[in-house]
């Protein structure tokens, strides 16, 4: 499970309501940065990931997890713009308005 | 004018703030009246009909009735009669301009304000004069150094081996010094781009013969380029100074994203977060070909292209006082690189044909030549050059590294130019293997700063980045350890370092904006936790100093002994193979004499 009482839908409907100008205000990836209770680094690499493409992210890595004990802390990213893109921030010129 | 200011912390326990504020104003000879905390707004107000004051003063944290006591306070006072008399002025935590005026107040100030605004406004100066009296300045790096060569005995050595390369040089050229003077004259506006074109070769080639775009590389279109102008206007840069108490270590932040436009983004967030200077890096496989592509591209992999138009955008975005290296040090293009670097008003560039043709891949005769020339260059447009050791990545010991490094400035100095000696800060393969660094990573950094000072007096700019092969992909632990090997820059009163974002050790994607606000951030922490404080070395620093300081003479001394500059580099002298030194390919054979 994942500590912080937010469910993956809510996660979900936050990010499908950012969704709408989200592109244009981020510069490039979202990390998701948290603590996962599980036995061991694959379990909770596992988890992650999924709860990432659970959100709709298919581009998701784990850029860092360490397991101590019970829990595994861990942060996920997700690319939204990778140096070369077509970037939506760009597109409209006025993402700073 | 001298004013009375009474300061009133309407709040049970938190005055530390005005015992601050009181302490401020007074030093700049205004009279200040503090009362105790926890005064009831009715005593206050009675003692503000006393003293008549010009300013008065709350401060209250924000949370529960804090609205209410500070609108009764505003009510109270009109009902004295003080409210048309004395300006009113509200400060805390979470104090806005607009909740300020909401109240009723004149004027609040939040979080973040300096005392200098606070002073400004009691002046009755303009906030944004305030503003300017902090305003960050383009420093000189090589300011107030007189590049003495401190031992005669390495002096001598040093001049042996300098006119030796330099003479052998003089008699001989290269299709990049060809190419770099050809770009000076398209530049000009001479109609020479098919000269220029008969110069390259590979996918440079192709690209001005075939119009056949390298591989992950992408034209920008003007319409994105008008959109990014637009951009950059839009943004405003704070100026933030990471240095509080001392004025050195200039900050540098490394950007190479791929596309000059993110690169654009990642520097103006790094200036707003404390950046003094940013380098350009561009792609490894740019250095393995002959010439330089144009236009404004993109390419998507790490490394961002050196083109005349990548470069000039760039440069249009920057601060007036962001310092900007464009660096030239290891590939078949750096005399043209720094040429280029030039003529768009870059303030430095880099240049090391010890390193570059060691460990960055380039022809040991070639890259001679080449840089040289680029050394010229270097002087002619008054370039300070900085001279990266990082052979000692691949794991070349630090004195023969460093041995490499003295030679290139001193042939630098004699040729007109103004090297800056870049050691590394890193937990090197050779620190490892010999255990130099099995305790602290302190002594043995001190020890290479200390047996540099002894030699020469040169400015001095650790990277690249410091604390290599100390990061981790853990954002915490990366923002710190950089952070302590910047304190050490800090204590050692060193010019500059280069610093890596908390992504250095992440190698599966780009690097990305907040990666390089986590490590200015913690820098900015640790100058404020050292401020004119230092760290303190172990005995064992000195030991670390003498035993580099003996080495690079013993390097240098086989170098004199080899007479031959060039014959050194492809034959060990300053790292084997053994050491992991490697003379390069790319170029071999093309020197023309």
């Amino acid at each position: 499970m994942i500590k912080g009482g937010i469910t993956p839908l809510c996660l979900r409907l936050i990010a499908e309501v950012m969704s709408v100008n989200i592109r244009e205000k981020i510069i490039d990836a979202i990390d998701v940065e948290t603590v996962i209770l599980s036995e061991s680094e694959d379990e909770a690499r596992e988890i992650g990931l999924s709860f990432m493409k659970s959100l709709g992210f298919d581009d998701v890595d784990v850029v860092f997890v360490e397991h101590s004990g019970f829990s595994a802390r861990i942060r996920l990213r997700t690319y939204i713009h990778r140096p070369g893109d077509h970037y939506a921030w760009l597109s409209t010129g006025g993402a700073l308005k | 004018m001298k004013k009375t200011i009474v300061l009133v912390p309407l709040d049970p326990v938190h005055d530390v703030a005005l015992k601050m504020l009181n302490r401020y104003l007074s030093e700049h000879g205004h009279k200040v009246i503090l009362l105790p905390p926890d005064l009831k707004p009715e005593e206050a107000v009675q003692i503000c009909m006393k003293e008549k004051p010009d300013f008065i003063m709350v401060s209250r944290t924000l949370g529960y009735n804090a609205a209410e006591i500070l609108g009764r306070f505003i009510d109270l006072l009109e009902a004295s009669n003080l409210r048309d008399t004395c300006k009113v002025v509200v400060g805390g935590k979470a104090v806005t301009p607009e909740l300020a005026a909401e109240l009723g107040y004149d004027a609040g100030f939040g979080e973040r304000t300096e005392w200098e605004q606070v002073l400004a406004y009691v002046e009755g100066r303009e906030i944004q004069e305030a503003e300017n009296l902090i305003r960050k300045r383009k420093r000189d790096l090589t300011s107030g150094y007189s590049y003495e060569v401190r031992d005669s005995q390495i002096r001598k050595m040093l001049d042996t081996i300098a006119d030796q390369a330099i003479e052998w040089a003089s008699s001989r050229v290269t299709p990049g010094i060809l190419r770099a003077e050809i770009r000076e004259r398209l530049i000009n506006g001479e109609n020479v781009k098919s000269e220029y074109v008969n110069l390259c070769n590979g996918p440079i080639e192709q690209f001005y013969r075939q119009n056949i775009i390298p591989r992950h590389v992408r034209k920008i279109s003007p319409a994105e380029k008008q959109n990014l102008e637009h951009l950059i206007r839009e943004m405003r840069v704070s100026g933030k100074i990471l240095q509080l108490s001392r004025t050195k270590p200039a900050v540098f932040v490394q950007y190479g994203t791929g596309c000059p436009f993110m690169d654009i983004v990642h520097i103006k967030i790094s200036e707003s977060w404390g950046a003094d200077g940013v380098l350009h890096f561009d792609p490894s496989w740019g250095a393995r070909c002959e010439g330089l592509l144009e236009g404004l591209l993109a390419h998507e992999e790490d490394g961002s292209l050196i083109t005349l138009e990548n470069l000039a955008i760039i440069k249009s975005a920057l601060e007036d006082y962001t310092l900007w290296c464009v660096r030239a040090h290891r590939g078949l293009n750096t005399p043209e690189t720094v040429l280029l670097a030039a003529k768009t008003g870059a303030d430095l560039t880099k240049i090391n044909m010890v390193y570059g043709s060691l460990n960055g891949g380039t022809d040991p005769a070639r890259l001679t030549v080449d840089g040289i020339h680029a050394l010229k260059l270097a002087a002619k447009y008054s370039l300070p050059f900085d001279i990266p050791t990082n052979e000692e990545l691949g794991g070349v010991p630090a004195e023969k590294a460093f041995a490499g490094m003295i030679t290139v400035a001193y042939i630098g100095i004699k040729l007109g130019a103004k090297p800056i000696l870049k050691p590394l800060f890193c937990h090197s393969p050779d620190a490892m293997i010999n255990g130099y660094m099995e305790d602290n990573f302190v002594d043995y950094n001190v020890g290479k700063i200390l047996a540099l000072r002894k030699i020469i007096d040169a400015p001095i700019w650790p990277g690249e980045p410091i604390g290599f092969m100390t990061h981790s992909e853990d954002r915490v632990q990366s923002a710190m350890t950089t952070a302590l090997h910047a304190a050490l820059a800090h204590s050692l009163d060193l010019e500059a370092i280069t610093i890596a974002s908390t992504d250095e050790a992440y190698a599966r994607g780009a690097i990305t904006v907040p990666a390089r606000i986590d490590s200015l951030r913690a820098i900015g922490d640790a100058f404020r936790f050292f401020g004119k404080a230092s760290i303190e070395p172990t005995n064992q620093a000195q030991t670390y100093a003498e035993m580099i300081y003996a080495r690079i003479i013993e390097t240098l001394q086989k170098v004199v002994d080899r007479a031959d500059f060039v014959a050194s580099l492809y034959e060990g002298d300053f790292g084997s193979k053994e050491d992991g030194a490697n003379p390069g390919r790319a170029g071999r054979d093309t020197v023309i004499e």
